[in-house]
């Protein structure tokens, strides 16, 4: 079936479906599956692959599909919540996962969904920079710029400035934050960022036309 | 410096807490009570149905400082929101023998390691996951309804009893042959179930860990547990039982044993049936577990192995002095 605009046929449905499902694996996982997970805070490993796929830029299916998104990933993250709960994770650092996921995820979601024209050219170069290659630099520059040109710091400020990056860093129990800490974090601000430059775009394309 | 970076640094005084047993008169009606008492860190948390105009008389385990001289607060009960709620009977609380009547060679070997219990979703939570989906499936064309009742099933999710996690549990009979005396060590991650009314010795791992005792009822008659999620907890107990010789294992017999002579040389010996001589060294056996060998006194016999337990539990066995 292929979608049309403003179609909500069931192939609009594959962007989400298949987060859910990369989302659901370290919920399924048993055994040495789970083993091999560890202690990693599974609330962060549910929020990477949702962060990663609903602002993915492409076809637009019609009308704001994020609602949808998050109403699917809410429950696999509040399951994920209360097991990293009984892996010992602090309240208040699943809060700030949750609260800096969520923003994030609200403001890619709603920026992907009113683009139109040449604001989502924009806003797919910039998702691209934002999202997929940010934390991949950061690994490159961690790696190859280790010792020379304040290696480190390049790589940990475009690792905080990516949301995948960011909730990268909260795999691992102890890093406490408050929720206004949370909700003020680079990749938070960045991804608003990108939503309100959409907006600025579009009201622009609005006005010339 | 060395052994806290392996993890195997020795259990020194203060380290542990003493685990002593209260009784206790609880006026009904409550479900749950708080009681503190011993360290500041260590709560006591009794859930037991009382009903109204009811009187239940209940053991319940207390902990507190194993160092002489330190001060054991009296027992004292609130309700959960933090009210103090009257204690009926004036509490005396019972405590085993004092941590340093252990042999040194007892107190200072360190603690198994213990296998990691990593939660999993149940059924139900798998269950209410794949429903969520479907639903969410279905409102595929009013999205902000699919967010409302995935809001409604990630709260539904979040407050649903977590089945609890099994209690994998690591026993060690530590003894010195020397004096006769032997330490059963039990640990386990994140709860472990104590024998109601024995007293001993606790301890966790981290050490800043949030641990609690728990009295709960199971088919009528009160369980005892030593609870701290995320973190290993150990209970320690004195035991009786019969040296090892080199000519009878004893009534449990070993599936794995390794003996080290006095110059420090190690001998695999493999399965030690019981009533049978010390099996001869065998090439094939390899060398025993790094935890089980280390932090052994050097200078004297010893012999370490794995028991032959039908009970289920890993347990294991090493003793110092052994001729």
């Amino acid at each position: 079936m292929r979608s049309t605009p403003g179609s909500t046929g069931v192939s609009a449905l594959g962007r989400p479906l298949l987060a859910w499902t990369l989302a659901a694996l370290p919920l399924l996982a048993g055994g040495r599956a789970a083993e091999s997970l560890g202690e990693a805070s599974r609330l962060a490993l549910v929020w990477i692959p949702w962060l990663a796929l609903i602002g993915w830029p492409g076809r637009r299916a019609g009308g704001r599909r994020w609602p949808l998104c998050l109403g699917l990933a809410l429950p696999q993250l509040a399951l994920a919540a209360r097991l990293d709960r009984e892996l010992g994770f602090e309240v208040s650092q699943l809060l700030a996962t949750f609260l800096a996921g969520l923003l994030a995820a609200a403001a890619l979601g709603e920026a992907r969904d009113c683009a139109r024209g040449r604001a989502a050219g924009w806003y797919g170069g910039l998702w691209f920079l934002l999202v997929p290659v940010a934390p991949a630099l950061a690994a490159a520059w961690g790696w190859a710029g280790d010792g020379v040109l304040a290696g480190e710091d390049v790589a940990s400020w475009l690792a905080r400035l990516s949301p995948l990056g960011s909730t990268w860093g909260d795999l691992r129990p102890g890093a406490q934050q408050g929720w206004v800490d949370a909700l003020l974090r680079p990749s938070v601000l960045a991804c608003v960022g990108l939503w309100i430059l959409v907006v600025v775009f579009e009201r622009a394309a609005g006005e010339e036309s | 410096m060395l052994f806290a970076v392996l993890g195997l640094a020795p259990i020194g005084a203060g380290a542990q807490e003493a685990l002593g047993s209260v009784s206790v008169e609880l006026g009904g009606p409550r479900s749950v009570s708080i009681l503190s008492a011993g360290g500041p860190r260590t709560r006591i948390e009794v859930e037991v149905e009382v009903g109204a105009a009811e009187l239940r008389r209940l053991e319940v385990p207390v902990a507190g400082p194993t160092r002489p001289g330190d001060v054991r607060p009296t027992p004292r009960f609130e309700d959960p929101e933090g009210n103090e709620a009257p204690l009926l009977d004036e509490a005396s609380v019972t405590w085993g023998e004092p941590w340093a009547s252990l042999p040194h060679g007892l107190r200072t070997r360190a603690l198994p390691p213990v296998g990691r219990v990593l939660p999993e979703a149940g059924p139900l939570s798998l269950a209410v996951l794949a429903a969520a989906v479907l639903l969410a499936v279905g409102l595929r064309r009013r999205p902000p309804v699919a967010l409302l009742f995935g809001t409604g099933a990630a709260a539904c999710l979040f407050v649903l009893p977590a089945p609890e996690a099994e209690a994998v549990a690591v026993r060690v009979l530590e003894g010195d042959a020397r004096d006769g005396r032997w330490l059963e060590v039990r640990g386990a991650q994140g709860r472990l179930e104590l024998p109601v009314g024995r007293l001993g010795w606790l301890r966790r791992s981290p050490p800043a860990a949030d641990a609690h005792l728990r009295v709960h009822e199971e088919g009528g008659s009160p369980r005892w547990s030593w609870v701290a999620p995320g973190a290993r907890v150990y209970a320690l107990t004195e035991t009786g039982r019969p040296v090892p010789t080199r000519v009878d294992p004893g009534a449990v017999g070993f599936r794995r044993a390794w003996t080290r002579s006095a110059a420090g040389a190690w001998s695999a010996h493999g399965p030690w049936p019981p009533g049978s001589a010390l099996p001869a060294p065998s090439e094939a056996g390899g060398p025993p577990p790094g935890w089980l060998a280390a932090g052994l006194p050097q200078g004297l016999g010893t012999l370490v192995g794995e028991l032959d337990d039908p009970a289920g539990d890993p347990a294991w066995l090493r003793l110092v002095g052994f001729e």
